[in-house]
């Protein structure tokens, strides 16, 4: 989950690492007051989780006078969707040059690389200026000396070596503690052999570790971005992606529904939504994944069918009938179902496919023996060729 | 033969008692699986399905000689059995648990790396040598002994594409989940490598996804193999930025979508399958049957 700047500078600043004086605030009186204290010319910076705002016009340079006006306007505003609800007032920096330093993951090495760059700002944002990146040991972790032999690497030399090592150092450290995939600053400000100043903080933070950091867990949910049923999904411990296409889709693990999905966009239809159990599909979890598709029916007019595909191996083929029943029962679909539902040997012991399939059948389930052909069904019906 | 286990591979399994650990080693055992000791702290003199169980791992190997650990651990507990595991001198660490946070499995992989070992997940429904040794949950009925090497990031497509080569009269050498989360023990492309040097691996069919360079590095051993290669690359259908269930299968850059993958494995030599149910027909056509 992407923090926002003021929330990954509070990190920042945890770790040791400078960021301008500034104040979060909410509403344009806020704002001017905010601009008073600090001196009278500040910057105003609205606080969206997507990149480039600096290009939306999202960014600006303000004296007290305007303050309140520029203030109400960014607050009206929205960046890809995002409505903008908060900013972040602060003092502008005097710097002598604007760097760029990161620590992300590393998917093939399964390390994390810390990248510098000596031309930051806009020069990294268009690739024109490629950082120079390190792989760093996790066993290890990252030392000044080797963080001053990275930037050394990108051209830096002399007494300006401290400061950004020690920076660099911060970063390594925001990153472990915070269990993020990325920490990024750009422009991270030099201002000789004083404490670099972070300008910015892009962080994200490893949804897997939430348990180990609660005080994030409530800021996911609470996302402006997560549409109601991606939200309720997410208190279920489910999965739940909202696609704009006509087809639902019933499916658990994430590798077989995504294949699903792709099989639907390849015969011409269009996927509704995503849906993974995550961690394990007991039969509570597959319970709620039938209650949220079928909620989803029942409030997108929009979808013309349902593609069911079950394949049960740990969990007993009794309890996902009995839960799909039960929710079926509760809330029928306004469209038809077509399905492909199977089994390993451990799953049938206490019920068979057939009497599974034959109970699915008696709630309206059109079942196929293969899953190629329920998606044929399910794209015909959609276009109204059935 | 097979890659990782075979008949004599006897297995750990790290939290047996847990009630979804010992479903599992019921059918591992009814399989014909080796397994031989199960690790639960606190519940050490125990056995379930009648394997011994012990407080830790290196009680454990006093008694018994073990080539390869299950782990059946949560989350939070994930990255010190790994490292109980590895410490032990277990050389194979088959690791089931979902959700376990990224920085513990990049920590995990560095210490196997530095102590030459080989880590399954996490993240993963184990694997199978039909016929040999089931380590983890992949179902059995859907596998039978064959030719075909198949290995997926995801768990479930696994399932679906051994059926569907069963189904078509296509074994396998061994099935194995590598593992869906964006850092993994082992890449496709060691996989790969070891199918390669297996003797009774013939084909190999590597289920891919969108996200991440890993189809990237596979391509480049593709392209070294004498032995073909069948593809699909599922997440087509995925909005860039979105997870969708995998954290691996988060798209960030273009470069790392599904049509990008499918290019440069194409050009290294694999056969690309548009759906899952194209497998089993490009399988035999490689294969020449």
């Amino acid at each position: 989950m992407h923090l926002y700047e003021w929330a990954g500078k509070d990190l920042l600043r945890g770790a040791g690492i400078a960021v301008p004086r500034g104040r979060l605030v909410h509403s344009p009186e806020q704002a001017a007051a905010a601009c008073g204290e600090l001196g009278g010319t500040a910057i105003l910076k609205a606080q969206v989780r997507q990149g480039r705002r600096g290009k939306a016009g999202l960014i600006r340079k303000v004296e007290s006078g305007e303050a309140a006006a520029v203030a109400a306007d960014l607050l009206a505003s929205s960046l890809e969707g995002e409505p903008v609800q908060a900013l972040l007032v602060e003092e502008p920096v005097a710097a002598s040059g604007e760097w760029y330093a990161a620590i992300t993951m590393d998917d093939l090495s399964g390390r994390p690389v810390a990248l510098v760059s000596l031309k930051g700002g806009t020069e990294v944002e268009a690739e024109a200026e490629l950082p120079i990146r390190m792989e760093i040991n996790p066993l290890r972790g990252l030392s000044r000396h080797d963080a001053a032999t990275l930037w050394r690497t990108a051209g830096l030399r002399g007494m300006l070596l401290r400061p950004a090592a020690d920076a660099l150092v911060g970063l390594y450290k925001v990153f472990v503690e915070s269990d993020a995939v990325l920490v990024e600053v750009n422009p991270l400000f030099s201002r000789g052999d004083e404490p670099s100043i972070a300008g910015d903080a892009k962080v994200v933070i490893d949804e897997s570790s939430l348990f180990r950091h609660p005080q994030w867990r409530d800021e996911r949910l609470a996302d402006p971005m997560l549409h109601p049923l991606e939200r309720k999904a997410a208190s279920l411990g489910v999965v739940y992606i909202e696609l704009d296409g006509d087809i639902a889709v019933l499916s658990g693990g994430a590798g077989a529904t995504m294949a699903l999905l792709d099989a639907i966009q390849h015969h011409g239809g269009r996927p509704a939504n995503f849906l993974d159990a995550a961690g394990g599909s007991g039969p509570e979890t597959l319970r709620h994944m039938v209650d949220l598709v079928l909620e989803k029916v029942a409030t997108d007019e929009r979808v013309k069918a349902v593609v069911l595909n079950v394949t049960v191996a740990g969990t007993p083929l009794e309890s996902f009938v009995k839960g799909a029943t039960v929710a079926l029962s509760q809330r029928p679909s306004r469209v038809p179902i077509f399905g492909c539902v199977r089994a390993a040997a451990a799953a049938v012991r206490t019920m068979s496919l057939a009497e599974g399939a034959a109970i699915l059948s008696d709630h309206g389930v059109r079942l196929f023996p293969d899953l190629r052909q329920a998606v044929l069904a399910a794209v015909a019906c959609s276009r109204g060729d059935q | 033969m097979a890659i990782l286990v075979s008949r004599d591979t006897r297995l750990l399994v790290m939290g047996i008692s847990g009630r979804y650990a010992r479903n599992q080693v019921r059918e591992m055992v009814a399989y014909g699986s080796r397994v031989v000791a199960g690790v639960t702290l606190g519940r050490g003199g125990e056995t379930v399905d009648e394997v011994p169980v012990y407080d830790t791992v290196r009680e454990a190997l006093q008694e018994h000689a073990v080539e390869g650990a299950l782990l059946y651990v949560p989350a939070p507990a994930a990255r010190e059995a790994a490292l109980e595991v590895l410490e032990a001198g277990i050389r194979l660490a088959v690791i089931v648990t979902e959700g376990m946070p990224v920085q513990d499995a990049a920590y995990v992989r560095a210490f196997a790396e530095e102590c030459g070992a080989w880590v399954v997940g996490p993240n993963t429904a184990g694997l199978i040598a039909p016929g040999q040794c089931l380590a983890g949950s992949i179902a059995p009925s859907y596998t039978m002994p064959g030719p075909v090497g198949l290995l997926s990031r995801s768990g479930t497509l696994s399932f679906e594409v051994a059926r569907s080569l069963t189904e078509a009269g296509l074994g396998q050498s061994t099935v194995v989940a590598i593992g869906g989360d964006a850092v993994i023990g082992k890449n496709p492309a060691a996989y790969l490598k070891a199918f390669e040097e297996d003797p009774d691996t013939e084909a190999v069919v590597l289920l891919g996804e969108v996200g991440g360079q890993k189809e990237h590095e596979a391509a480049a051993t593709i392209a070294r193999m004498t032995k073909p290669v069948v593809a699909l690359i599922v997440g087509r259908s995925v909005p860039p930025g979105k997870t969708m269930g995998h954290a691996g299968a988060l798209i960030a850059r273009e470069d790392q979508g599904a049509e990008a993958k499918e290019r440069v494995l194409r050009d290294a030599g694999c056969l690309i399958a548009d759906t899952l149910w194209e497998i089993p027909h490009l399988v035999s056509q490689v294969l020449g049957r």
